[in-house]
């Protein structure tokens, strides 16, 4: 049977896979510090293995633990989840499914995620109050 | 001058003694019930102010009691609440431990079938064993969260019980300052009571008993007098009512010579 390496996971009662060539590392969720006027979906910055890495969520509403460190489009990102439900390798159905312990799973759409905080826009400047040199 | 007759004097003297004394007889009997009343009203407060003196000291046992209980309640409610910090500890290590195995988990299925079924099989050992611990450390945190309520709910329920025995102290204050102050106002009635009858409680205990007595013999006399011949009679108790006689005198006997 064709499997699939990878991880199936959950964000609040959404669950998703996300294959092993994205997935690099599960840790437990550090320190985030939040930027201000970023996207919904950048949740902010934390240092993981001594690095500044944005980490982002597909709800980033949903109550946040742990932390998958993913490779894309030569990025390092961290993705905040909820759980970890199975890491392994997963067999997929006829639907194009992968089959986790609970049933079914879909695809996680990095690739929308990854899009959606490259193109969203910034505004960290645009509420702050408006600064005037004066000139004696 | 005709010599008085001793036989007779002594029935005229007890029947005056009958009819004339009828009020001041009253007044010994009032004297001693109001004496009598006194006395019972002084052991009362007495027996007050004894048991008030008891409670006092029963209370005081009581509330140091309980400030004893409260302090090892606190205490307790303290380790409880350091067991459950101890537990959060604990908690972090096996979640930290069930990222191992997710991580060995996922680098064997990266590393294929064959390489890395080894590492699949001790990821889903450790996992399977970390479930356990979790879960074992998630009842005892569920068992001393339950006990830290209960302990504050009893520490509540001390405080409330300390609350009511400070009030039961003062209550118990007022008991023994009413009864100290009903004991200074019988004491100043004893006084007063003195002054007025000329008399003391045993006097007029006394007083209250010898007019009984005389009363009864008075009655038992006149009964007997109805039966037996007045001479016989006066002859016979002669030698135990002469002293009597001679004891109470004979202000009235002047000018009567025979008896009626």
């Amino acid at each position: 049977m064709n499997t699939e390496s990878g991880i199936i996971f959950r964000v609040g009662e959404t669950h998703s896979f996300l294959p092993a060539e994205i997935a690099r590392q599960i840790l437990a969720l550090p320190r985030i510090t939040p930027i201000p006027g970023a996207p919904r979906w950048c949740v902010g910055l934390a240092v993981v293995h001594g690095n500044p890495t944005a980490i982002v969520s597909a709800e980033p509403e949903m109550p946040l633990h742990v932390l998958v460190l993913s490779m894309y489009a030569g990025e390092t990102l961290g993705l905040g989840i909820t759980e970890v439900i199975a890491a392994g390798a997963f067999p997929r159905d006829q639907d194009g499914n992968v089959v986790g312990p609970s049933g079914p799973v879909r695809d996680f759409d990095f690739a929308s995620l990854y899009a959606r905080v490259r193109q969203s826009e910034w505004r960290a400047f645009e509420e702050a109050p408006s600064t005037r040199i004066l000139v004696p | 001058m005709k010599q008085r007759e001793p036989k007779y004097t002594l029935f005229r003297l007890l029947r005056r003694t009958m009819r004339a004394d009828a009020g001041p007889t009253r007044s010994a009997a009032e004297e001693g019930a109001a004496w009598m009343s006194h006395e019972r009203a002084r052991e009362g407060v007495q027996a007050t102010s004894e048991a008030a003196a008891r409670m006092a000291s029963t209370v005081s046992r009581h509330r140091a009691m309980v400030d004893s209980i409260a302090d090892r309640t606190r205490a307790a409610s303290m380790r409880a609440k350091d067991l459950l910090l101890a537990l959060g500890r604990l908690r972090e290590p096996w979640e930290r431990l069930g990222l191992v195995a997710l991580n060995t988990s996922l680098e064997g299925a990266r590393l294929g079938e064959t390489a890395g079924h080894a590492m699949q099989l001790v990821s889903e050992e450790v996992r399977a064993h970390v479930g356990r611990g979790e879960e074992g450390v998630r009842e005892v945190s569920a068992t001393a969260s339950d006990t830290v309520r209960e302990l504050e709910q009893l520490h509540a329920m001390l405080e409330q019980t300390r609350s009511m025995a400070i009030d039961l102290t003062e209550e118990v204050g007022q008991v023994a300052g009413a009864a100290s102050a009903t004991e200074q106002a019988l004491t100043e009635l004893r006084e007063r009571l003195q002054k007025a009858t000329g008399t003391d409680p045993e006097t007029a205990r006394a007083i209250a008993q010898a007019t009984e007595h005389a009363t009864q013999l008075v009655s038992a006399l006149g009964a007997l007098s109805t039966r037996v011949p007045r001479d016989l009679l006066v002859q016979s108790l002669r030698p135990v009512l002469e002293p009597l006689g001679r004891f109470l005198g004979d202000p009235g006997a002047e000018g009567e010579s025979s008896p009626r």
